[in-house]
């Protein structure tokens, strides 16, 4: 293909992403420097916004509630999606069935699925409370700092658990038959064969799934918003529904630009560990 | 040897029988909130809050009626349709063309482009919410489907261009080759050649745009909490003022996720190529 084709065919794309991504960014950058509340003029205010953010406990309260949820429901999420697959590829059948139920709490409108799940979880008449009360456990999930948390990190690990099980079963089929028949012939049980065959060979696959899952949870916003709207007071304020409520219901335009950009900052932190393997990997091939 | 062989036999079907548990059971947590959420949309507002919870109930039309008189629910699912008809629309035509281009041609600039976009596809949605919000309301956009579908269109663009790319770089070169032999411009063999044979790349791609647009609830949220509302917008807005709409609101949920679960049902293959199309690539 030549050059001026090329430019052409990639023009609109091209130029829809620098307008409304790239350009947005860089004014994000430079808002984060100012005072500024729609209908204003920015005001220049250095790294006052940036100051400021760093010393206001509800926001590293926002990053810890974040941490929190993302180590407690990541590993969550791998391990049973990993066991999961493990069990689908032993048997025989379920396949069709099993792949299809565990996409709808993947897919489904987060919205939804949030409001739906959090129904069961409803005092006394939701489905799962009436369930637990029935063996002595009475819990008000809404009310109580930790029942909040909680309910949050089950919702995560219910509707992102599937994607793990959807990729490592994929990786599975990946696997030839014939590593687990001469391991087999050595002696080697199931447990020996998971360890020394299915993890080496599917190692990529988990780095693969924590980086998406990291990604996806360190963004959370909509089931906070639905659920708990980060309360019981800001207990569950996720880093970016503490943007959310500075920019959009405080209109604090400058303020929240700042946030958003230590919270890019703090993605990029997150993923260091994976940029570096892959461009290990890139020098070493 | 006999005994010792019957007795592996029955340690193996009690180990079938554990692992088919495990597994129904994983598979009821799946779909337990979907069913109980059916259920209740059909159930009167007294069965809906029993307790014990009621498996047997008369069903009731009322909350599905009631779901398109008293919410403005329909101009939220007019909104949904528009915005996510658009969405795909624009959203394969300028990825079809770039992600093309971006498989056959093989410049340094390319490689540019396809990282960058990479790395876009990992910051939260927010970073650019806050300018495309100030932008919108001095323009005259804020609310508006075309501004809800440029903004959709733009964050799925790495998505796109990625996936299509993959797809395009599948088919051979020979073939839109021979028709440009043929006196075919560039364009006429793309459009004529090349594309009919991108059907999975593009229902793939196609169904992960759909989902983006008609799922997004932050960026609605922001950038068109009203006249352009989406039905996520829609549906948290009548979710949680009230208990007594709850059957009503369960309605309207069973009716937002329907689209979802007959696609799934449907392009189930596609779906999963999708998901995992990140992890086949390495």
């Amino acid at each position: 293909m030549k050059r001026h084709e090329f430019y052409a065919f990639v023009a609109p794309s091209v130029i829809i992403m620098v307008t409304l991504m790239i350009v947005p960014l860089f004014f994000t950058i430079y808002l984060s420097f100012t005072a500024y509340t729609y209908g204003q003029i920015p005001r220049f205010m250095g790294l006052d916004n940036y100051i400021n953010a760093l010393q206001t406990p509800r926001f590293w309260n926002s990053i810890r509630f974040t941490l929190l949820y993302m180590g407690v429901a990541i590993p969550i999420q791998i391990l049973i999606g990993f066991i999961m697959a493990l069990l689908l590829y032993k048997v025989k059948k379920l396949q069709g069935l099993m792949i299809s139920t565990a996409l709808l709490p993947n897919v489904v409108t987060p919205v939804v699925g949030t409001l739906i799940f959090s129904w069961l979880f409803q005092d006394k008449w939701g489905f799962y409370s009436w369930l637990l009360s029935l063996v002595g456990i009475k819990i008000n999930f809404l009310a109580s700092v930790s029942g909040a948390r909680a309910l949050l990190i089950l919702h995560a690990i219910w509707s992102a658990t599937p994607f793990p099980f959807l990729v490592l079963y994929a990786g599975l089929q990946g696997i030839s038959r014939e590593q687990f028949e001469s391991a087999q012939l050595d002696g080697a049980n199931w447990l020996q064969q998971v360890f020394y065959i299915v993890i080496p060979n599917l190692a990529p696959l988990f780095v693969f799934i924590a980086m998406i899952n990291i990604m996806d949870a360190y963004r959370v916003f909509d089931p906070v918003y639905v659920m708990t709207r980060g309360g019981p007071g800001s207990a569950t304020e996720s880093i970016v529904f503490y943007n959310y409520m500075v920019a959009f219901s405080q209109l604090r335009l400058g303020y929240g630009s700042a946030i958003s950009i230590l919270t890019i900052l703090g993605i990029l932190v997150l993923l260091v560990p994976f940029l570096v393997r892959t461009y290990r990997q890139q020098t070493r091939g | 040897m006999t005994t010792s062989h019957s007795r592996f036999l029955i340690g193996r079907r009690l180990l079938s029988v554990l692992v088919y548990a495990v597994l129904l059971a994983w598979m009821l947590v799946n779909v337990t909130p979907f069913l109980w959420t059916v259920t209740t949309s059909f159930k009167e507002v007294k069965d809906a809050f029993a307790i014990p919870p009621v498996l047997i109930f008369k069903p009731t039309l009322a909350a599905w009626q009631a779901l398109w008189k008293e919410a403005p629910f329909g101009k939220f699912f007019v909104n949904s349709v528009i915005v996510t008809t658009g969405t795909v629309a624009v959203s394969l035509s300028i990825g079809c063309l770039a992600g093309y281009a971006l498989a056959r041609y093989r410049g340094k600039i390319g490689f540019v482009i396809l990282i960058v976009a990479l790395l876009f596809r990992s910051l939260p949605r927010i970073s650019f919410l806050l300018p495309a919000f100030a932008f919108a309301r001095m323009t005259g956009l804020y609310d508006t489907h075309i501004l809800l579908i440029l903004v959709y269109v733009a964050i799925n663009q790495p998505f796109t261009i990625w996936m299509l790319r993959s797809f395009f770089a599948e088919i051979p070169i020979e073939i839109e080759e021979a028709a440009m032999v043929d006196g075919c411009s560039r364009l006429e063999a793309f459009i004529k050649v090349v594309m009919p044979l991108m059907l999975p790349g593009v229902v793939t791609t196609g169904i992960f745009s759909m989902l983006l647009a008609y799922n997004e609830f932050l960026i609605p949220a922001i950038l068109a909490a009203s006249r352009a509302a989406t039905l996520p917008v829609g549906i948290a807005s009548i979710g949680t003022e009230d208990l007594k709409y709850w059957t009503i609101t369960a309605a309207g949920s069973v009716w937002i996720a329907l689209p979802v679960v007959v696609v799934v049902l449907f392009f189930q293959r596609y779906i999963i190529r999708g998901l995992t199309f990140g992890a086949v690539k390495g």
